[in-house]
């Protein structure tokens, strides 16, 4: 099967005052395409920050990272973007929508971003919505939802272009737990009908479980 | 409470440039506070030293007028009264010509008084001398800012012209520009001793042109003002200076900066709200904390106010410091060129009101957001679920704002002449800035709903996107209540002083249909004749004039009565009647009917069919009302009878002024007229000199306005930029989950110039609609304040050009944002704290 991501001798150090703090030392983490992933590992174990590197949100120290077959590091900005809008779809713990924005809207981001028009994306639209569960919540906006509701909205974003893979840092953190489990069993789903890959950062095993494999993150290490 | 006291120090400190932003704004608004106060009492001092240029310390004046015998009149009769008197002096006043230059001629006004009278009555100051003293013989004194122009130094011998003939007199000082010498940029004012003077003018000793008095302690003005008429009969008695007559003047000067005042404290209380709004939302989680932990919610709330206390005593205590330094470049603005001299005249307890201001100001514009927070449950402040409320609350500001422009438009019409219509005029300039601030996000999110398609089509999505992002974007709302608020400032400010100056130049060009004006005292019939004969003159008209024309029953008086040739007034003075004007003039003719300007229709309440008696030499002529004429002609304080009747009640058979319609330069025609008639002496007006020499006279008051208007931009500037800064903090996590879905930099910079056009648009369209509401209140405060008519004019260029630089402000404020958004960390940005 062809890797969707792979990372090679990945370094992240953060400056924390005077320190130099290694979070992310030498990881060699190979993705394939279809896989549903979760990562795992204690506070400050540098899992999401491993998640963000994978999506290009921030930049490594050293090492490298491809995506789909193709070098993050030698991407330039427009590059880059383009990748975050077509090839990844992002899912946060805290949401991230725009407040202002209505859930359409906000679901078509991505697609408005790309420059397409989002009349072209109307029936797609339909049928996430569909998925999400959200078709009567259309035209609210993010504080007019629950956090359940919001976090559909944020998995919507996330298919809207069709990407290949989702990262999802802490999905369900924000939740209550049966909240959390239609939101996995909605990424499950997604998943298996799909054949998105996705990778997801939890603490819970019990989210991990929903994956095919866990990678499990200790101290900037994978073990 | 010490510990919150130290968290919000803390605080203080690493949000330098908020806490800098409050304080500035205090600072600017308790200077400028301070000195628009106190600007109005150093003004009020200019304008007293001017008009008591002469009359100095004394109260009542004796002087000639149209019924006088001759110019020059002895003491005598008054020095009966002399044990009630302080002092009695007398002075004789002349013209004449000073040669700087080969035939070059300045004109001169020669002041004949005795030097300890002088002393006595209008203190003079020497900056050099030599021989002063005895004052007698052939001596002078000229002004310093003379001197300098003319070169002129101590013991020099200049020469005079007076009556044709030559005075030769030797410089013994020259005075600082003070006194008889404060307006000596203007014209030229020399002193001369008495003897001389009143030899050179009358042809005999101890004669004079005026007479002053200073009353004892205790003695009745009243009583003495009675004594003198009886005993001058022919002459004028007056008080040197009534309380009516500096309320009058001043009046439209205190209104138009007070009115500056408001809107720059209106300004300081919008933008330090704002950012007590942002600091008491940051601090939230904080103060949901302290109160979890114990904190009572007074401590909590008190400790807040403390905050704003310490903004208010800093930004009061430097505000009022740099008050006196914006005070004294007010000044300087005032008089430069003028030639006039002010000394900046303050008190400290003005100083303590502009502190207190500052105080007052920092604790009622942050009491809003503190009480605010302060009603919030602490479970939803440290669970971070603490939503604004739409609905009906929204509906209060939607209807407030609606509320405040009804009121601001239709107060003023409604409230007329009434004795509150100043006031109303005033809070209508005001509410129409509320109604600004009220209304902006209703104009945003419809012009938003308006642009959206074609953003869609000039800048593609980015555009709608922007678009959007505007709808309900405090901040970015903030911005554009504040950019409107200044330019509406600026633009009214402009507006004003635009068409006042304006209607001063119609007043010449449109209304007074000839270039100049020739009199002097005993002009014949046969006079006109021989003006019409010199080359340059075309045409001419003759007719009464008589000024200070005393009413009955009131202390006013009518500044220019005029009796007029029915058949040929309407071809020099073109003026706005209310009636048809033909008509109208006709009537005049068939009885004792006047038409009054429409100051004086204010003045004394006038309408058609009331009557108005006018006191002449003792003797009453009631006149009826049949008109008003709409006019700045005369400054409005100006009515007509006919030439019939003006001869039969006041009784001067002498025409009194001759209107000339000349052709080529008037400047030069005036100095043909003057030399030609030279033997007569007489004034000469030159229409545009008036004209050019009242536009001076405003221009210092303009000139302090447009400042003021400028530093409420300069505010409002400041405001926008840290409105952009908390909006780039605010929305550096939405930037950042743009980013994250994958937005490129380009296009976050693209969105915020988009978001920042749009925003300086609708700004600029706020600031203009506000701009012009506000600016047609000004007809009626004009006309409540000074009885003034005028028209509001503008050009819709300059209207256009205030839009276009309201998103020019917002473009130059959003590089920074801009250029930040596009570099920040989206990990960093985007995490939840």
């Amino acid at each position: 099967m062809a890797e969707a991501i792979v990372t090679e001798n990945l370094n992240k150090t953060y400056k924390l005052g005077a320190w130099d703090v290694e979070v992310l030392k030498n990881i060699n983490v190979s993705i394939e395409k279809g896989e549903f992933v979760s990562i795992m590992g204690p506070s400050g174990s540098g899992k999401s920050t491993l998640l963000y590197l994978m999506g290009g949100l921030d930049k490594p120290t050293s090492g490298s990272i491809k995506i789909n077959g193709k070098e993050l590091a030698v991407m330039g900005d427009r590059e880059e973007s383009k990748m975050r809008r077509r090839d990844i779809g992002f899912v946060f713990q805290f949401y991230n929508l725009i407040p202002n924005l209505n859930v359409e809207e906000n679901i078509c981001l991505p697609v408005l971003l790309d420059g397409k028009k989002m009349k072209d994306y109307k029936s797609k639209l339909d049928d996430i919505l569909e998925i999400v569960g959200l078709n009567e919540r259309r035209h609210h906006t993010p504080r007019e939802l629950s956090g359940g509701q919001q976090q559909r909205v944020a998995i919507a974003r996330a298919l809207i272009n069709e990407p290949d893979i989702i990262l999802a840092d802490e999905p369900i953190g924000n939740l209550d737990s049966k909240t959390g489990i239609e939101i996995m069993q909605l990424f499950q789903k997604i998943n298996r009908q799909r054949g998105k890959t996705i990778i997801q950062v939890t603490h819970s095993s019990e989210s991990a479980e929903y994956g095919h494999r866990i990678i499990h993150v200790k101290d900037g290490m994978v073990n | 409470m010490q510990v919150i006291i130290k968290f919000i120090l803390r605080n203080m400190k690493e949000k330098k440039f908020r806490t800098f932003l409050i304080i500035f704004a205090l600072i600017i608004s308790s200077a400028l506070y301070f000195a628009a106060g106190a600007v109005t009492k150093s003004v009020e001092k200019m304008y007293l030293s001017q008009i008591k240029r002469i009359s100095g310390s004394s109260d009542i004046t004796i002087h000639k007028n149209t019924t006088s015998p001759s110019p020059y009149f002895g003491k005598d009769s008054a020095l009966t009264y002399q044990n009630r008197m302080e002092y009695l002096i007398g002075t004789v006043i002349g013209q004449g010509k000073y040669e700087y230059k080969k035939d070059h001629f300045a004109g001169v006004e020669l002041i004949g008084i005795h030097y300890e009278d002088l002393q006595k009555m209008n203190p003079v100051t020497m900056a050099a001398q030599k021989d002063l003293q005895p004052f007698n013989g052939r001596k002078v004194i000229i002004g310093k800012t003379a001197a300098d122009k003319y070169g002129i130094k101590v013991g020099d011998r200049i020469e005079f012209i007076v009556k044709n003939e030559s005075l030769r007199l030797d410089v013994c000082a020259i005075a600082k520009p003070v006194g008889p010498f404060s307006n000596d940029g203007q014209t030229l004012t020399v002193i001369i001793p008495k003897s001389l003077a009143s030899f050179t003018f009358s042809g005999q000793r101890d004669q004079n042109t005026d007479l002053y008095i200073k009353l004892k302690e205790g003695e009745s003005a009243e009583r003495m003002l009675q004594d003198l008429t009886g005993a001058y009969k022919y002459y004028t008695v007056e008080e040197t200076l009534t309380k009516s007559d500096m309320e009058e003047q001043l009046k439209t000067m205190r209104t138009a900066l007070t009115n500056t005042s408001l809107i720059v404290l209106f300004i300081s209380a919008f933008i330090i709200y704002t950012c007590f709004k942002v600091i008491t939302t940051e601090r939230l989680p904080i103060i949901g904390t302290f109160r979890s932990i114990g904190a009572e919610k007074m401590v909590t709330s008190t400790v807040m106010l403390l905050e704003s206390l310490f903004y208010g005593v800093v930004g009061g205590s430097v505000g009022s410091v740099l008050g006196v330094g914006v005070l004294y470049g007010m000044v300087y603005i005032m008089t430069s060129g003028s030639g006039a001299v002010i000394s900046v005249e303050f008190s400290s307890l003005e100083l303590l009101k502009a502190f207190f201001m500052a105080l007052l100001l920092a604790i009622g514009s942050s009491l809003l957001p503190i009480i605010k927070i302060s009603r919030i449950p602490i479970k939803e402040v440290v669970l971070n679920k603490v939503e604004s409320k739409g609905g009906s609350k929204k509906r209060v500001h939607l209807l407030i704002g609606l509320g405040a422009l009804a009121i601001a438009t239709i107060g003023p019409r409604i409230a007329g002449e009434t004795t509150i219509a100043a006031l109303i005029d005033i809070s209508s300039v005001v509410l129409c800035l509320l109604a600004a601030a009220e209304l902006a996000p209703y104009i945003t999110n419809l012009v938003v709903k308006l642009v959206e398609k074609l953003y869609a089509v000039v800048f593609g999505n980015i555009g709608v996107i922007a678009a959007r992002n505007l709808r309900d974007n405090k901040a970015i709302i903030n911005n554009i209540t504040l950019l409107g608020i200044g330019i509406s400032t600026i633009l009214v400010i402009n507006i004003a002083t635009g068409s006042v100056m304006q209607e001063i130049v119609d007043a010449f060009a449109k209304s007074m249909l000839y270039q100049s004006s020739i009199s002097y005292k005993g002009m014949e019939k046969n006079f006109e004749s021989r003006v019409k004969s010199v080359d340059v003159v075309d045409d001419t008209y003759m007719l009464h004039q008589a000024e200070n024309v005393e009413v009955d029953g009131t202390n006013a008086k009518i500044m220019v009565l005029q009796g007029i040739d029915i058949k040929k007034h309407r071809d020099y003075y073109n003026v706005d009647y209310s009636e048809d004007a033909e008509a109208l003039i006709n009537k005049l003719e068939t009885g004792r009917f006047i038409v009054v300007g429409n100051v004086l229709k204010t003045r004394f309440k006038l309408e058609v069919g009331d009557s108005i008696t006018i006191k002449v030499n003792d003797k009453k002529r009631t006149y009826q009302v049949i008109g008003f004429m709409n006019t700045l002609v005369f400054r409005g304080d100006y009515a007509i009878i006919s030439e019939k009747y003006f001869k039969v009640d006041i009784g001067d058979l002498d025409y009194s002024t001759i209107c000339i319609r000349s052709s080529g330069d008037p400047g030069l025609a005036a100095d043909e007229l003057k030399d030609r008639f030279s033997r007569n002496a007489p004034s000469v007006t030159v229409l545009n000199e008036v004209s050019k020499d009242i536009m001076k006279n405003n221009d210092g008051l303009f000139k302090i306005q447009k400042g003021l208007s400028i530093m409420t931009m300069i505010i409002g500037i400041f405001g926008i930029a840290n409105n952009l800064i908390i909006s780039f903090i605010e929305r550096k996590r939405s930037i950042a989950i743009y980013r994250s879905v994958g937005m490129g930099r380009q296009q976050v910079i693209k969105m915020i110039f988009i978001e920042a056009i749009t925003g300086g648009f609708i700004g600029g369209f706020i600031g203009v609609a506000c701009g012009v509401i506000s600016a047609s209140v000004i007809p009626y405060m004009m006309k409540a304040v000074g009885g003034l008519s005028i028209s509001i004019r503008y050009q819709q260029s300059t209207l256009i050009l205030a839009i276009i630089a309201g998103a020019a402000i917002t473009i130059a404020a959003s590089i920074s944002p801009a250029m930040k958004s596009s570099k920040l960390n989206i990990i960093e940005s985007i995490k939840f704290e």
